[in-house]
């Protein structure tokens, strides 16, 4: 091998012994639930779930985060911001169509943000591309349909609902711009998609690859190299969004298969006699602590279906690929505390009373 | 290890650089994945999916087990230029996932959820389900045809109104049906096991003579299938019935909706033969 192994295990030998604890302790944890079970804790059924709902939602998981990655390595970052009218009407228009013919989730949505808006694109547009395209795009819609095949019409209420609350929350920067600058301070363009992209698997390396994609620059003259590297990136981001997006994805999970084991199939009765609201409510809470991608968060959200009603899982489903703690952070690293602690009040509030309307709508 | 060579260039802007051999980390992650990807091909392969998703999914397995191919080959060649830190990362993307779909997770009760088996659904208007006699207006339900005739029956309602339905399933009951009523009952499971839930006909016993009478039919197959002071089946009791489809009321006068309900002209204790849920 070309790596000296003595040195790797002499620097890493903790981090490798903490590696097979932590495994053969998981396996072990897995192995013994029936003997759980018996303490009464139902882990046995929790474990089932969580099988179920990783075997469907990873597979969308990766659809997306291979999309995403093609389009990051195969077109120019400016691609969008190049074409993008500085008109508010046609701006948002144009927002929406580019929500749904790019098929990214929230993690790249973000960057492409603060693009925007550094290059720029006014920013009610460009709230709207933040908002509309990880609920309107092509994956999500797929995934969406394939989690709630006896309710299709969920998959055209989640897309209006999206559109309609992104055009809502783009207008309310329209009619009150903020005051101050919204771009933190020494946050320059390169920086912005630069840093945000980057994982903390990213290294040097991978980030040099990506300047030389973004900047459409190749590095190689002849064309089967450059779409060799260009194939190359395209895995890396993929890579590099898989593996930041999984972790969030299992606590969804595992919160998913508990409640819905726990609660059983019906909801609780101090849920139930509190009605609508609190329904609506506490999903939208958990949509926003679970941070999970939206291209994998509809075969979560079925898990809920027994426990919650419609309108609580639209809002599940509405208000996580705009706003949660993922994108909070991802957005503070760029954006002003003041601009982001408005764009997720307006956000939460905007779909909370949407839901609310759907739900008087719907009864 | 070898470090990573990255040399600026200061043609046109660009960067060019040189990927190192690869470490070790990048190798247990190459590892890891491929590890993950055979896993999900086992899953698959096995049919161990089925008691966990609908055979619905088995495209999107496939097509995932053969991404974490290529990605583990990726990271076996170094690729991804993983570090000491990504170890956690490995451990909680691929490792975990591939314990949990690999290690057997069975509690005695999942032999009785009905997980071992998936039976579609025929959602086409123009198959055609056996069972139908056109001329005695009857329908005799096979086991494996208990869904697809329920999603016929319940779309086209008023083309089966007064049929006599003989049909088997599993006794429930909730707080939607009234004390006379229940439902005769499959396993459906729409997504995954999360939301495997019972559907079926609502059987409504108050047109079926006297208490005694359906009592004796029950007991007389199996005496352990129904109380002998019950009036109507025990919960998750296997039955067959007959029952002729009609519109009524489900629940009571002030809680409950009209629909579709199968007026009882017998019930009787079955044997239940066939276990496996639906799917559409």
């Amino acid at each position: 091998m070309a790596y000296n192994v003595p040195v790797i295990r002499a620097r890493h030998q903790l981090t490798f012994q903490g590696f097979l604890v932590a495994a053969l302790l998981t396996a072990a944890v897995i192995t013994a639930s029936p003997l759980i079970d018996a303490t009464g804790f139902p882990l046995t059924a929790i474990l089932r779930g969580i099988v179920g709902l990783l075997a469907q939602a990873f597979p969308f998981l990766l659809i997306g985060v291979l999309v995403s990655g093609a389009i990051a390595a195969f077109l120019t970052r400016d691609f969008i911001e190049r074409r993008f009218p500085k008109s508010l009407g046609a701006g948002m228009a144009v927002s929406l169509a580019a929500g749904f013919a790019m098929p990214v989730c929230d993690c790249a949505t973000v960057p492409v943000f603060a693009r925007m808006v550094r290059k720029g694109i006014p920013l009610p547009s460009a709230v709207v591309f933040l908002c509309a395209a990880p609920i309107i795009n092509p994956v999500v819609i797929w995934s969406t349909w394939f989690a709630f095949p006896d309710r299709p019409v969920l998959t055209f209420e989640r897309v209006g609902l999206g559109i309609l609350v992104s055009l809502v929350i783009g207008m309310s920067f329209a009619l009150f711009p903020p005051r101050a600058d919204i771009l933190r301070s020494g946050i320059d363009s390169a920086g912005m998609h630069g840093n945000s992209r980057r994982s903390p698997d990213c290294t040097d390396d991978c980030a040099a690859d990506r300047t030389a994609i973004d900047t459409g620059t190749a590095t190689n003259t002849g064309t089967d190299t450059r779409v060799m590297a260009r194939i190359v990136a395209m895995l890396r981001h993929a890579h590099d969004d898989l593996f930041r997006v999984v972790p969030y994805m299992l606590v969804g999970i595992v919160l998913a298969s508990s409640i819905r084991v726990l609660w059983g199939a019906n909801p609780p009765a101090w849920l139930t006699s509190h009605g609508m609201m609190l329904s609506i409510l506490l999903m939208m809470g958990l949509a926003f602590l679970s941070s999970l991608c939206s291209t994998s968060d509809a075969v979560i959200a079925r898990g809920f279906s027994t426990v919650f009603p419609m309108p609580a899982l639209l809002g599940f489903l509405v208000l996580g690929p705009i706003m949660d703690v993922k994108n909070v952070l991802m957005l503070s690293s760029m954006f002003s505390q003041r601009f982001v602690v408005r764009l997720a009040v307006t956000a939460a509030v905007v779909v909370f009373v949407a839901t609310m309307l759907f739900a008087g709508v719907v009864r | 290890m070898t470090a990573t060579k990255v040399a600026a260039s200061p043609v046109n802007g660009a960067t060019r650089h040189q990927h190192a051999q690869p470490n070790a980390i990048d190798r247990i992650e190459g590892l890891a994945l491929f590890a993950f990807a055979v896993a999900i091909a086992a899953f698959v392969a096995s049919g161990r999916y089925i008691s966990f998703v609908t055979p619905r999914t088995v495209p999107y397995l496939v097509f995932a087990a053969i991404v974490l191919l290529i990605l583990a080959l990726a990271a076996w060649f170094g690729v991804f230029n993983c570090t000491k830190a990504s170890l956690i990362r490995i451990l909680v993307v691929a490792v975990l996932p591939t314990l949990l779909l690999s290690l057997p997770i069975d509690s005695a009760s999942s032999a009785t959820t009905g997980t071992n088996r998936a039976i579609a659904i025929n959602s086409s208007q123009s198959a055609k389900l056996p069972g139908l006699n056109a001329a005695t207006k009857t329908i005799t339900i096979r086991n494996d045809d208990f869904g697809s005739w329920f999603d016929r029956i319940d779309r086209h309602a008023d083309q089966y109104l007064g049929y006599t339905i003989i049909v088997e399933g599993s006794v429930t009951r909730d707080s939607s049906v009234n004390s006379s009523q229940f439902s005769l009952s499959r396993m459906l499971m729409t997504c995954c096991v999360l939301d495997m839930t019972p559907f079926g006909f609502v059987v409504d016993t108050s047109a079926t003579g006297t208490s005694a009478n359906r009592t004796s039919a029950i007991s007389a197959s199996t005496s352990d299938t129904a109380s002998p002071s019950a009036a109507m089946p025990k919960g998750n009791a296997w039955v067959k019935v007959t029952g002729t489809l009609a519109r009524g009321r489900i629940g009571t006068a002030s809680h409950g909706y009209n629909g579709l309900i199968l007026k009882t002209q017998s019930i009787h204790a079955a044997h239940e033969t066939s276990n496996g849920y639906f799917y559409r």
